[in-house]
């Protein structure tokens, strides 16, 4: 049952080698749904910590609530491509390079499941950096100048950062084998966790540090975020959307992990590091969504500020812990949303600028009200599901302390206010006259095929599943809002008190 | 005893390699030194292997000997050859200057080394001044030059540090999990290599 | 007591036979290259013949130069000649053991090319001050490396004057390599670096190839030749020879760091003169390899490569401070 959720994506890695694009496609919707009923099911009946595959590998409360993430946007994002494929091939782009596509896509998501599920410390870093390698090149895919030189910054940025994390693991490992001796066992989270009590208290806080500033590149803390707006903006959308959605998190649970040890070993400082740097995160992507004017650097940044609000949540304890968890999921159906319904805009107009994109109301009825709506979702608002979490959060942060609050509150609002005003700004406005003009006779001048002369830019040349998938997804994410499922909710209970230290391993 | 201070031969090497690095423009040189630091890690590995006569460490030994010793300094080269660059141009600041600066840097990590360190290390206790020395040197080398093989240069030299580093307080990792890192180290030079062609051929074109 | 009567003639021994040998190192330096450039090569006793013949022509001096111009080239040989009789080749206790500091050595080399630069200016041609100017960059740049290899040489082994720095090194050599006993005060990787560092400050105080060359006349490439451009005679012959003292300072010195085997009594003074002998025809044939090697490079990467030096002996001398 449990191993079912490494052979599935294995087996779509394997087959996307040799099977056609349009085939995979279908064959990629079949196991993506497979891998969400599988971890549906592993939800559904989930009792207590589980450890597979020969103890390399386990499942418990918060890995559980990242598989659900993962596994639920990975299904919507796979229709999502059902559709991209189509319609990218009908534009005019070869097919082999789409065989590459499903190929990385689905590396990534295996050493992301790898990465999530591994109870080894050591496989989980193997799994991350593998996820930096298979999404190399799906960050540059569209074999752009842009999309080069960000994959570089990427690739160079998170390997030197997870190296400094291999360099976490590697004081944990020693300070861990003065228990278990130099063996696998020392660097299994759930023999540490065991032995918690025993282990030096120096070293395990530098390990927590180290881990905070090496994984923490990959979450995209902020004083070593430069590499993410870039990054998630140039990958195509369904790439991003799993890139911001949940490869973040996946980053985020191995600096999780060193903190629960800290925490069970009896060392609480740890938490004004995850506070400190989440605050920094929000300030910092408040003060850049401002200035923005590319609109998916726009959600990449935005899903660094929600990575900041995730973070302050952890660091703060107690009630904004479930906030966080609860964050975690939503986050990535939201974030998904936006970043799936700007890539229609962007597979149709081919441009990135905010200020280009006008008018979007009457070209792309659906996905612009999915958009803006997308956009108070993201923002906290409340007929969407995001509001839950960041409600619990701002409570546990007033409750901690008031002043953080406010800052926060502030902040937040800045966020809100930037995103909300420049999205507004592509939903209305019309051309004046001589735009229009100019815009006419760049389209002589540019135009390249058949194809795209006759394609009119609208909605209409997208594929519809392009088109309802980012739907069903504000949908699923508005409904959430009012129902939870109460097992789901369990769940992040029973995390938050793993959290806390109050499951025994 | 004679192989101790054998080891801190092997270890000062690594540190004189990065500085050689620092001190060089040129591409090839740079290569051949991290082939050569490479080895000495390698080498310290093996003295380790020794030792404390762990099969753990002659296994390691050898998975680094192939692969940073061999595969990746082979790759590098023959990237180097079809990208057609023999010397570093840019860099921000000359070369004197990033050595003397490099040097400042190891008394630096001397400094930090003398705070940090407690408990005994495993051969003498200055090679945690020497990774942290070797890794900072990377990291200046990573900033302060433009070229993109030099920044992989730079990452290789951190890299290798954190090896050293990683050696010096344990007998090493686990076989397995240091088969997975310098197997994912090794694909993300070739991923690396891959990027720059195609940025060459991007700003060629 | 003969006790210090040994001491004394082994010493002027030592002093004799160091300053006697002196053109011979650099003769046979000489006569490796050309052999491997694949030229027949000169007499290797040429440098003594050089020197006697320059000796008995009449010194020429510029009548704009004052009374520094007639006394320089001796400060530059006496002041050699004080170092050479400080350092213990191959016999522990010189002449002046007692006094040979290692702060005292540096700086009396920093005499000699004060006074040869002094000179170079005195004269009065333009290639004097070009000269001068040039060397100053190059000692100034590896005079730092000269005083960090000397301090850590000093703190490493907590001892002053060169004679015991050695001694001492050596006691700990024998007693870690050769009886096994735990003596935590040695190590390889200091002297390593120390070598390195000093084998590079030793090519560019000594106008060796990559950094100098000395063997040409060109405005464009000399350094040490420039200073010495106006000298003839006596003066040039002194000069010469003053050369050659310098690089034998410096290749007994890197032979010591290298392998420090020196006698205490007379029973060994053979063994130790040929362990000596043996050292300086390799560390010969080390700085003959580098020269045919490298080409000269530009003057302007010459502080790339001193920098270098002067890093290793600023890690040489973190690590001697902070002990093993």
């Amino acid at each position: 049952m449990y191993e079912l959720i490494l052979i599935l994506p294995a087996v779509a890695l394997i087959i996307s080698i040799f099977a056609d694009v349009l085939w995979m496609s279908y064959l990629q919707l079949v196991i993506s749904v497979l891998i969400f009923s599988t971890v549906i099911t592993i939800a559904m009946t989930f009792s207590n910590i589980t450890v597979f595959l020969g103890s390399f590998f386990f499942i418990d409360y918060i890995n559980l609530v990242i598989l659900i993430t993962v596994s639920t946007l990975e299904m919507f994002v796979a229709f999502y491509s059902f559709g991209y494929v189509r319609t990218e091939i009908a534009s005019g782009i070869s097919k082999r390079k789409f065989k590459f596509y499903y190929f990385w896509k689905n590396l990534f998501v295996l050493s992301m499941m790898i990465s999530i599920v591994s109870n080894n410390l050591g496989i989980y870093w193997t799994g991350l950096e593998a996820t930096t390698l298979a999404t190399a090149l799906l960050v540059s895919f569209n074999r752009t100048k842009e999309s080069f030189e960000a994959t570089w910054k990427y690739v160079i940025m998170c390997s030197v950062g997870i190296a400094i994390g291999l360099f976490a693991i590697v004081v944990l490992y020693f300070t861990t084998s003065q228990v278990y001796g130099e063996s696998l066992q020392s660097l299994s989270f759930v023999s540490i966790m065991r032995a918690s009590s025993e282990l030096d208290k120096n070293f395990l806080m530098l390990a927590f540090i180290l881990a905070l500033v090496g994984f923490g590149t990959k979450v995209g803390f902020a004083p070593m975020h430069n590499w993410l707006p870039d990054a998630h903006s140039q990958g195509p959308s369904p790439v991003s959307a799993l890139l911001s959605g949940v490869l973040l998190n996946t980053a985020l649970l191995g600096i999780l992990r060193f903190y629960q040890i800290n925490w069970a070993a009896g060392i609480y400082y740890p938490r004004y590091f995850l506070i400190g740097f989440g605050f920094l995160t929000i300030m910092v992507s408040a003060l850049s969504i401002i200035k923005q004017t590319d609109y998916k650097r726009l959600f990449a940044f935005s899903s660094m500020e929600n990575m900041g609000i995730i973070a302050l949540g952890f660091g703060i304890g107690g009630i904004a812990i479930i906030g966080s968890l609860l964050q975690i999921f939503f986050h990535a159906l939201n974030k998904g949303l936006l970043f799936l319904s700007s890539g229609n805009v962007l597979a149709v107009t081919h441009e990135r600028k905010i200020e280009k994109i006008k008018n979007l109301s009457n070209n792309f009825p659906i996905t612009s009200l999915v958009l803006l709506f997308g956009v108070m979702g993201i923002s906290g608002m409340p007929p969407f599901a995001m509001f839950l979490g960041e409600i619990y959060i701002m409570t546990g942060v007033f409750r901690s302390n008031i002043l953080l609050g406010f800052l926060v509150f502030i902040l937040l609002i800045f966020i809100f206010i930037g995103l909300f005003g420049k999205v507004l700004k592509m939903y209305t406005g019309n051309m004046d006259n001589a735009e229009r003009m100019n815009e006419l006779q760049s389209e002589k001048v540019t135009h390249r095929g058949i194809n795209d002369n006759k394609r009119k830019k609208t909605e209409g040349s997208v594929h519809p599943f392009m088109i309802y998938v980012p739907l069903i997804l504000l949908l699923v994410s508005s409904l959430l809002l009012f129902y939870v499922p109460p097992q789901f909710l369990n769940i992040v209970k029973s995390a938050s008190y793993e959290f806390q230290g109050r499951i025994i391993f | 005893m004679i192989m101790e201070k054998i080891a801190e031969l092997f270890i000062i090497l690594i540190l004189v390699s990065v500085v050689l690095n620092v001190s060089s423009p040129f591409l090839k040189f740079a290569i051949k030194l991290y082939s050569f630091q490479s080895l000495m890690l390698a080498f310290y590995i093996f003295m380790g292997a020794i030792h404390f006569n762990s099969i753990n460490l002659y296994g390691s030994f050898a998975i680094t000997v192939i692969f940073k010793v061999i595969l990746i300094p082979y790759f590098l080269f023959k990237t180097l050859k079809r990208v057609k660059m023999d010397k570093e141009i840019d860099m921000y600041i000359g070369i004197p200057e990033a050595v003397v600066f490099a040097g400042s840097l190891t008394l630096l990590s001397n400094l930090i080394a003398q705070k940090i360190i407690k408990i005994g290390l495993t051969f003498g206790s200055f090679v945690f001044t020497i990774a942290l020395a070797t890794f900072l040197i990377g990291a200046m080398l990573m900033i302060t030059r433009k070229t993109l093989f030099s920044q992989i240069i730079g990452f290789l030299t951190i890299d290798n540090a954190i090896f050293l580093a990683g050696n010096s307080i344990t007998h090493g990792m686990p076989l397995l999990v240091e088969l997975g890192v310098l197997f994912d180290l090794f694909v993300s030079i070739l991923i690396l290599s891959i990027l720059i062609l195609n940025l060459r051929r991007n700003v060629a074109s | 007591m003969n006790y210090n009567a040994e001491h004394l003639a082994l010493g002027c021994i030592q002093f004799f036979i160091i300053v006697l040998l002196a053109p011979f190192f650099a003769g046979f330096i000489h006569k490796l290259k050309q052999r491997a450039r694949g030229q027949k090569g000169i007499n290797i006793l040429q440098f003594y013949i050089n020197f006697n013949k320059l000796l008995k022509k009449e010194v020429v001096l510029s009548k704009d130069a004052t009374l520094i111009s007639s006394l320089a080239p001796y400060i530059v040989f006496v002041s050699y000649l004080l170092i050479l009789l400080m350092l213990p080749a191959f016999y522990r206790y010189s002449l002046l053991g007692v006094s040979s500091d290692v702060i005292l050595i540096a700086y009396s080399l920093a005499l000699a090319t004060f006074f040869m630069t002094l000179y170079a200016m005195d004269q009065g041609s333009a290639f004097g001050g070009l000269g001068a100017s040039r060397e100053w960059f190059l000692t100034v740049l590896s005079e730092p490396s000269l005083i960090f290899i000397f301090i850590s040489l000093a703190i490493y082994t907590k001892q002053g004057r060169i004679t015991d720095i050695f001694y001492f090194i050596q006691n700990g050599a024998e007693n870690a390599f050769l009886s096994g006993a735990h003596s935590s005060s040695v190590s390889i990787a200091i002297p390593f670096l120390l070598f390195i560092s000093l084998f590079i400050v030793s090519i560019s105080e000594n106008a060796r190839i990559p950094i100098d060359n000395p063997e040409t006349h060109l405005e464009l490439t000399m350094f040490h030749e420039a200073n010495i451009l106006e000298a003839s005679g006596k003066h040039l012959g002194i000069y010469e020879y003053g050369s050659y003292l310098k690089l034998t300072i410096f290749l007994t010195i890197m032979s010591l760091i290298l392998f420090p085997y020196m006698a205490v009594n007379i029973y060994q003074v053979p063994l130790a003169l040929t362990t000596y002998f043996i050292k300086m025809i390799i560390l010969c044939g080390l700085i003959a390899g580098v020269e045919i090697v490298n080409p000269k490079m530009r003057v302007f990467r010459a502080p790339n490569v001193l920098s270098v030096s002067f890093i290793l002996s600023l890690i040489a001398m973190i690590l001697s401070i902070r002990g093993f």
